[in-house]
């Protein structure tokens, strides 16, 4: 009897185990569920482009994409960047606003690593390999703060309005960029990333190249050399005479000659001789100091190849 | 039996309820395990098929300017075809198309396509050309501009000095030392297997016209003329990638060919010159080549700490053929040590930052950096035995090939101390190895902390402070058998050195359309150990910048940036000589102001206006106190507006005029003329002084 009992009591526990569990695959779905019950259509029900941030211009970029299964849509689409969104979809029908979704952007109030951990979780093996710990992950800058995903074309891969991008934060290079002497940056001819990487930090100032000088021969190839009669700062490294984001000077010239030279060269005779204002005009006025100056013989500072130019003037 | 059944009961209960357990909690890991494929995107809008603007009209140039075409390519008064266009397909199975294209009637444009099949492949095609003008009024005796070989009219009859040059003035030709750049880029992008990607990237530059050049006989006089500019580079940048969510690993080869035209560039002497001298020659740059492999790769340890770093190996190398020691025929069949220089620079780069970055703990995060930089020139030595100018022999010299080795060690500690206060300090240690130079060895050490208070959403704020200390080895000239320079020079490249830097950042958002954002950098370099050389450097930058948004619908800007440079230069012609110090001061003033609107469906309306202004102030002084030069001025304004009225769903029109006034004044150039100076025959280059205004209709056709 006892015996029985004991299995009766182990039958109807079992049962009651039973139909508590079967009353959770009846109701789980209705709590455990994160996710809005449509996924995008639940979300453009309200967010479409009559809306603060119009957002249907995403469906002409490959963030839409439904074939791709790299990209958010072929997932929980507009939930896979901003998070699931049932509460959000629930707290919208009843009339409150608590339950905000992952926003992006400089404004966001999230703060810019969670953004980033979004982005990252798809694009970080894509050319992002050295994100971590760069500059620009370290000053907390968003991914979105940059880039716009709700339309047809990125501003940052539009060459004539990428810098007004970089230029929000770097208000000094846009001013340079204004100078007489610059790279055609406010022309639309250049942009920032054809020299910087901003996603990367192995190398110096986020270049594209391994170091300064390998940067600009991707343009200015005739400077590489090498050189019979090498100039050795020009060897070294561009920006000890020139700034590449522009300069007040001909030739992106951090100074003008004669001075410039003169900060390192001072031989006696010319090259060490003040040249005043009573050199640049009337009976004094000095070929080392008007025209191209020191540059009026001494026209290869970037190196010669000549078999006589060790003094650069060949 | 009955214990049988018995039996058979408890067992089917049990694997009824078994069941129903199984499938419970089944269903509860699928409840969290949406299947998103049934979601139906109904509402998404269907953009498959051709998108795009064509843009087509006529605009028109006020002034013929070099200066106002630099870069523009716009150097021709009058009208100008104005086709602007762009293109994008797509459609449900991936396949994609772009077609980007900007100022296709002028010279300086650019047209970019790339296409393919989204997450497979992806080919992509650029093709752009820029003009560059040098030389502002440049004027030349010269014929044969663009050649290697620059002659002097028949009737040319040379003179000691310019003022004594007397058909100079009949014989001037313009000349407009132009440049243009076209380049052609075409690549493919290929997702191979999962995880695999390779990237292929080709473009060649060819980039032809003018540029001046100078150069003397002896120090009796020179010239100015332009050299022919006839380059072309071939490049080629391959990557493999391994691309996994854990690691990722790189290995890239990058090459890259240069060819010039002409190796050289002979100019007759327009100046009285004995019977040898008449034509001179220099050399122009070689030919060259660039390899470079490299492996680079990242590896997240654990989700806190990650690895990535890169490596490679480069070769520089070039071996055009030398032109003879001169040109004058006195000289010109004197041995070289070696017909080609068989230059060759070793090139290594070793990457490691982050990079170790480790995150100890939820507010504390750590970041470690090492790189080294080696130039290792193993160009051949030998003694060379220059004349110099085609004139002087001189006393043999050897090449210096130079080398450097960098090594560059970092680590940064980031601490959040509180919710709005977040610390960071770090170190960073510099040793520049170079050889055949001043300087062997010197070591720079930097400190700088960060303080960022971040109290809500509406203020940011951000002050960084930096301290740097250059020490060098004995500073010992080398003895390459050049010039020797004052004993007591530092070049201020390898001086002992301080330097400071002072960054702090405001950002204010008192509403949220509003964003007013202030900053202010300081930077300083004392050369203390220096008593001849650069003394010291400081650079300050105060910016101001506001920018207002109303939606989506009104964008409001402004800014302004105030630039000072200065700089403070000691030198002296010899030991007992008394030092003379110059002072620069180039301050820079930047504003802006701009407005974009989409006033609705139909009109948007955009006006951005920019000034630069710059002076230059100059004062050397010796012990006569001398009055300072006049000051050096740049004063850029510049105006536009663009309009866009979309008449119906496929027709537009756009209105886009542009002004823009130029002033400029420059001691050294202004006034001075071809002639100006008399002992060297100029190009005659003035400052650029320009207004000119652009205006452009265009038609805008939408499918």
């Amino acid at each position: 009897m006892i015996t029985t009992n004991r299995k009766k009591r182990y039958n109807k526990l079992i049962v009651g185990f039973g139909l508590i569990i079967g009353l959770l695959i009846v109701v789980t779905p209705l709590y455990a569920e994160d996710f809005t019950r449509k996924g995008a259509d639940s979300c453009l029900k309200c967010h479409d482009e009559e809306s603060d941030f119009p957002v249907l211009s995403i469906f002409k970029t490959k963030h839409a994409s439904q074939v791709d299964p790299e990209s958010p849509f072929a997932s929980a689409q507009c939930e896979s960047c901003h998070g699931a969104g049932k509460d959000h979809e629930r707290s919208q029908k009843k009339g409150k606003d608590d339950k905000p979704m992952l926003t992006f952007g400089k404004t966001s109030n999230i703060p810019a690593s969670q953004q980033n951990k979004v982005c990252l979780g798809c694009h970080q093996n894509h050319g992002r390999t050295g994100w971590t710990g760069s500059v620009h992950e370290e000053e907390d800058v968003a991914c979105a703060s940059c880039h716009q995903v709700h339309v047809e074309r990125d501003r940052v891969f539009n060459a004539q309005a990428q810098q007004q991008v970089c230029f929000g934060c770097h208000a000094t290079t846009r001013a340079e960029s204004h100078r007489a002497s610059a790279h055609p940056l406010r022309f639309g001819q250049m942009s920032c990333s054809d020299c910087h990487n901003p996603h990367d930090s192995n190398n110096d100032s986020l270049l594209n190249r391994s170091n300064i000088n390998d940067t600009c021969y991707t343009c200015h190839a005739e400077k590489r050399g090498p050189f019979l009669w090498e100039h050795a700062p020009v060897a070294e490294d561009c920006t000890i005479c020139h700034n590449p984001h522009g300069s007040n000077h001909q030739a992106m010239l951090k100074q003008r000659p004669p001075l410039l030279c003169q900060q390192c060269h001072s031989p006696s005779g010319h090259p060490s001789t003040a040249y005043t204002s009573e050199n640049a005009s009337g009976n004094f006025q000095s070929r080392f100091v008007l025209g191209r100056s020191c540059s009026n013989c001494h026209s290869q500072v970037h190196g010669s190849n000549h078999p006589s130019g060790a003094t650069i003037s060949r | 039996m009955k214990t049988f059944k018995n039996i058979q009961k408890s067992t089917f209960n049990k694997f009824i309820l078994l069941s129903i357990v199984l499938a419970g909690l089944s269903s509860i890991a699928s409840a969290n395990d949406t299947d998103f494929s049934k979601w139906k995107c109904k509402l998404c809008p269907d953009y498959s098929g051709w998108t795009g603007d064509v843009a087509f009209g006529l605009g028109f140039v006020s002034e013929d300017d070099l200066r106002f075409a630099d870069f523009r390519g716009q150097d021709e008064q009058g009208l100008y075809l104005a086709i602007d266009g762009r293109a994008h397909y797509q459609d449900a199975d991936g396949y994609y198309f772009n077609l980007n294209s900007h100022n296709l009637g002028l010279d300086s444009r650019q047209l970019e396509i790339n296409g393919g099949h989204q997450g497979k492949y992806e080919y992509r095609f650029g093709w752009s050309e820029i003009s560059k003008y040098r030389g502002y009024g440049s004027q030349t005796p010269f014929l044969g501009a663009g050649t290697d070989n620059l002659t002097l009219p028949t009737d040319w009859v040379p003179a000691v000095s310019t003022d004594q040059m007397t058909q100079l003035g009949g014989l001037l030709l313009n000349t407009s030392l132009k440049t243009h750049r076209k380049i052609l880029d075409a690549g493919v992008t290929w997702k191979f297997a999962q995880n695999w990607e390779y990237r292929f990237d080709y473009q060649k530059q060819k980039k032809n016209g003018t540029r001046p050049f100078a150069a003397g006989l002896f120090f009796n006089n020179a010239s100015q003329f332009p050299v022919p500019v006839d380059f072309t580079t071939d490049q080629i940048d391959m990557v493999l990638s391994w691309l996994g969510k854990r690691s990722q690993v790189r290995i890239g080869l990058i090459g890259s060919w240069f060819d010039n035209a002409n190796n050289s560039v002979t100019w007759q002497n327009p100046f009285t010159s004995g019977a040898n001298t008449q034509t001179l020659r220099a050399a122009l740059e070689p030919d060259n080549k660039y390899y470079q492999l490299s492996v680079s790769g990242a590896f997240a340890l654990s989700p806190k700490v990650k690895l990535s770093g890169s490596a490679s190996i480069g070769e520089m190398s070039q071996d055009d053929q030398f032109i003879p020691y001169s040109i004058n025929p006195l000289f010109s069949d004197a041995q070289l040590p070696r017909t080609s220089l068989d230059a060759q620079v070793d090139t290594s780069t070793f990457n490691l930052s982050g990079k170790l970055s480790a995150r100890l703990n939820r507010k504390l995060t750590f970041t470690a950096r090492v790189k080294f930089d080696e130039r290792d020139n193993k160009t051949p030595v030998d003694l060379y035995t220059p004349v110099t100018t085609d004139l002087v022999p001189s006393a043999g010299r050897l090449n210096r090939p130079y080398s450097y080795d960098k090594e560059k060690y970092s680590a940064d500690l980031r601490f959040r101390a509180h919710r709005v206060v977040k610390l960071s300090t770090g170190v960073k240690f510099e040793n520049l190895d170079r050889t055949l130079q001043a300087v062997e060895e010197s070591e720079e050490t930097t400190l700088w902390g960060e303080i960022k208070l971040n109290p809500n959403a509406q203020v940011q704020g951000r002050i960084k402070f930096e301290d740097s200390k250059r020490d060098i080895s004995d500073y010992l000239q080398p003895d390459d058998g050049g010039s020797v320079d004052h004993p007591l020079l530092r070049k201020f490249n390898q001086a002992d050195r301080d330097r400071e830097r002072l960054q702090v950042e405001i950002n204010i958002y008192p509403i949220e359309a509003l964003g007013i954002n202030l900053s202010f950098f300081h930077a300083r370099d004392d050369y203390e150990e220096s008593q001849i050389g650069l003394q010291k450097s400081d650079e300050e930058s105060y910016t101001i910048d506001l920018s207002y948004a109303v939606g989506t619908k009104i964008n409001l800007y402004a800014f302004l940036t105030e630039d000072d440079i200065d700089a403070e230069l000691v030198n002296a012609t010899g030991v007992n000589a008394i030092p003379w110090n110059a002072i620069t001061k180039d301050s820079i003033t930047t504003a802006g102001l701009g407005l974009s609107t989409n006033l609705n469906k139909k009109v948007s309306l955009g006006l951005d206006f920019v000034s630069s202004n710059s002076k230059g102030d100059i004062s050397v002084q010796t012990d006569q106190n001398e009055a300072p030069f006049s000051p050096l001025r740049t004063n850029l304004k510049n105006a536009r507006i663009h309009f866009d009225y979309q008449v119906n769903d496929h027709w537009g029109y756009k209105l886009y005029t542009e002004y823009e006034k130029y002033y400029s004044k420059d001691w050294a150039i202004d006034g001075v003329g071809v002639d100006g100076i008399g002992s060297v025959l100029t190009l005659g280059t003035q400052s650029p002084n320009y207004s000119a205004w652009i205006f452009r209709l265009q038609a805008n056709y939408r499918f």
